[in-house]
């Protein structure tokens, strides 16, 4: 898997985050217990890795790209997300505190629920709307990549309805919509047809 | 007055229902001069800044940090109890809590 070398907010990069999930080798291994931009790339590289030797390499394969575009794309998009972005404010019950959340946080919350979904993988997802004023209509979108033999719109409802739950739990943003488009299908092994080469005796 | 430890309030954090991790109250810029700092000198920042309030005498101040919250508890909520929870354990100073939370994980909300 080819990663974009660009380095996070706290100096580590995509690409050392994957070395060290492939050789357990990294500089400085404590930072990882205190980074939580890192500990959310990571877990989105682990999900990524496993998706990609399950369905990615026949997939890519039965395109006969010989590219990985689509995981490029997602992980443009995660080096994005990983970040703390902006300032997500909480009530607080003191006057004089300040109680927030990142959106890092939120975008890792809903990526996680997306991948912890059978059949579906998430792609790309942003927050719309002034997140930064309380009570402002914010709209989540999400861009996602369905399995073969999964229906794409029992998979988008059912991921609907637990983003919201998610985000109703864990934000108190005034979430008007969650759109979700599905941009890909990622074809498995055993629905990938042999190629002519392999036809000929 | 002297203003409370901030390892005394990192373990005061940790010991709130929900939160799973606490992460260096700092920017990432001063991230990497503190990881620099610290592998030089074998120092490393600490995750809870206690800081003097501005301006104020010795009987407020301000505490700083960002957590990590486990997806089994809602954020807000436990957000709003490490503050309380600072605030208990610094009586009678009066002080202003700044907490974010960088990180929810954990058990897949249901």
């Amino acid at each position: 898997m080819s990663i974009p070398n660009d380095n996070l907010e706290c100096g580590h990069s995509l690409e050392g985050l994957s070395t060290y999930l492939d050789t357990g080798g990294i500089p400085d291994p404590q930072h990882l217990e205190e980074c939580p931009e890192c500990q959310a790339a990571l877990a989105s590289l682990r999900n990524l890795k496993a998706l990609g030797s399950e369905f990615l390499g026949e997939e890519i394969a039965a395109a006969g790209k010989g590219t990985d575009a689509w995981m490029q794309s997602i992980l443009d998009n995660l080096r994005l997300e990983v970040r703390p972005g902006r300032t997500i404010p909480l009530r607080s019950d003191h006057p004089g505190d300040t109680l927030s959340e990142t959106e890092g946080a939120i975008t890792a919350l809903v990526r996680a629920v997306g991948d912890a979904l059978d059949g579906v993988a998430v792609g790309k997802c942003r927050l719309r709307g002034d997140i930064t004023v309380p009570g402002a209509p914010v709209t989540l979108e999400v861009q996602l990549a369905v399995l073969y033999g999964h229906q794409m719109i029992g998979r988008a409802s059912a991921l609907r309805e637990r983003l919201a739950v998610a985000l109703a739990r864990h934000t108190e943003l005034n979430v008007a919509a969650i759109d979700l488009a599905v941009s890909d299908v990622l074809q498995p092994l055993q629905a990938t047809p042999p190629t002519s080469e392999e036809n000929q005796p | 007055m002297n203003l409370p430890q901030a390892d005394e309030v990192y373990d005061v954090i940790m010991a709130v229902d929900g939160v799973t991790a606490v992460y260096p109250a700092r920017a990432g810029w001063q991230n990497l001069a503190g990881a620099a700092l610290g592998a030089v000198t074998g120092v490393q920042p600490p995750a809870v800044l206690v800081l003097p309030a501005a301006g104020a005498d010795s009987t407020a101040a301000e505490v700083r940090t960002r957590i990590g919250v486990s997806s089994a508890h809602r954020a807000p909520d436990v957000c709003r109890d490490v503050a309380s929870a600072i605030r208990h354990h610094c009586h009678p100073l009066s002080v202003t809590v700044d907490v974010q939370v960088a990180a929810i994980s954990g058990p897949r909300p249901s």
